[in-house]
């Protein structure tokens, strides 16, 4: 009998406790699933990158055209007849604070060829380890992505092993801690996406040929997702930076969708790589051959 | 002198393809190309970048040949554009295009690779079209500056 009343006190403290947890558990608890209102994202997603391999889809793009791209200001709506040769990332110079812009300039210019010196302050961009969100979806320009709908969340994943979770049932505490990835919650706006993250460390670098500017704290990014073609995702980024940019930065991106798309790891991590010291960030190509070339040809 | 042309080159490089500009093409020089009648000796096949490994003939060296390294694109990139591991042989002959190095050390970035049958593979899209785009955006040629070669009349 004693052992038997036991066994119930256990169980009622078991239960009190599981109660307990259900009841303390954050706002931003699982609520009403809503990840599979929107469009059909699956498949995968891609800058078309040029090369002489046939398109293997239906939607086949020219190249992506990131510098000439002037025929859409950013943010500009692409009508729903835009063809899969829109498939390109349109944007404007970021406006960074006047102490980064100078910094900015100054490593523009090394990039260049114009200084010899990569200049004091300036920081090769981080390469290995996990990814790092800034806010801009442009991330993904050499790297396909692609959708995964689970009930309440849309999870964002791509070869380079970037993963977002993007939760669709709740909304962003007020208190975050700082991650890598931020925190994204979403929802649809119609047929149209809407990611607001926040959230993402501070030591996150901005863009990846800007000095190693990092993003600061507060930043803020809002991402809106719409299908402008059956197979063309348009990505418009809305970054707000208050310790590194004078205003929100836009830039517009948009995905061809190849449901064909075989995926292959990718990885930029220098330290397999012989273009640059991970440890000084001077860059160089080593030229010491591997040793098992075999001999020249007689 | 900083040039607001190269700063937007560079912004360009660095929105559009940051695997790409993980880091500098400086070390090349992107306003010529150079070609080379090679056998492949090994393709390191791997991320970010793959590297080929070919023999040039040299008559001054002492085995008559001469040992060149090639940087190109990642393997999801290349792959895209038709590329495999097997896409250059060890032992296959080709014509190589390529932006030579500029400290003159025998090698560069990939511009495309010409089989005996005249079939191409190019290299990574997104470094040729950076380096055309660089090109663009560099200032004019000082009248007593060396003479520059476009990629399309790369000299052999």
């Amino acid at each position: 009998m004693t052992i038997q009343r036991g066994r119930i006190a256990r169980l009622a403290v078991f239960s009190a406790l599981a109660a307990t947890t259900l009841l303390a558990a954050p706002t931003w608890a699982a609520g009403k699933t809503t990840a599979a209102r929107g469009p059909d994202l699956s498949g995968w997603w891609l800058v078309e990158m040029g090369g002489n391999r046939p398109p293997s889809g239906p939607a086949s793009t020219s190249p992506s055209t990131p510098a000439g791209a002037p025929a859409a200001p950013p943010g500009a709506n692409v009508s729903s007849s835009a063809s899969p040769s829109d498939a390109r990332v349109v944007f404007g110079q970021p406006p960074f604070k006047p102490e980064y812009k100078e910094l900015v300039r100054k490593y523009a210019a090394y990039e260049m060829g114009e200084l010899k010196e990569k200049p004091p302050g300036t920081k090769a961009f981080k390469t290995c380890g996990q990814f790092r969100f800034s806010g801009l979806f442009i991330a993904d320009a050499e790297a396909a992505i692609e959708f995964l709908t689970t009930p309440g969340r849309i999870t964002i994943t791509d070869e380079l092993g970037q993963l977002r979770r993007i939760y669709m049932d709740r909304k962003l505490p007020a208190e975050l801690d700082e991650a890598y990835a931020g925190t994204s919650v979403g929802h649809w706006e119609g047929q149209t996406l809407v990611i607001e993250t926040a959230g993402m460390n501070r030591h996150n670098q901005f863009l990846v040929l800007a000095g190693g500017i990092p993003i600061g704290t507060g930043a803020h990014s809002v991402e809106r997702l719409r299908l402008i073609a059956p197979d063309l995702l348009q990505i418009e980024s809305l970054v707000t930076a208050p310790e590194t940019l004078t205003e929100p930065y836009k830039v517009v991106t948009t995905l061809r969708r190849d449901r064909n798309h075989t995926p292959h790891e990718f990885s930029y991590c220098n330290d397999d790589d012989r273009y640059l010291d991970p440890s000084s960030g001077a860059i160089f190509f080593d030229l010491t051959p591997p040793g098992d070339l075999p001999p020249p040809p007689k | 002198m900083i040039s607001a042309k190269s700063m937007t080159a560079v912004l360009a490089m660095a929105v559009a393809a940051p695997a790409l500009a993980h880091h500098s093409a400086v070390m090349y020089d992107e306003t010529k190309t150079a070609t080379v009648e090679a056998t492949i000796a090994k393709v390191e096949w791997q991320n970010p970048h793959i590297t080929i490994w070919a023999y040039v003939s040299n008559p001054q060296k002492s085995e008559g040949y001469e040992l060149y390294g090639f940087q190109s694109g990642s393997i999801n990139i290349l792959t895209r554009g038709g590329w495999t591991k097997d896409t250059l042989k060890s032992g296959e002959k080709v014509t190589i295009e390529y932006f030579p190095l500029k400290d003159g050390r025998p090698g560069g970035s990939l511009v495309k690779a010409v089989h005996a049958d005249g079939s191409v593979n190019t290299g990574d899209p997104l470094a040729i079209r950076f380096a055309e785009l660089k090109r663009r955006s560099a200032p004019p040629a000082q009248p007593n500056s060396p003479a520059e070669t476009s990629p399309s009349e790369g000299a052999k």
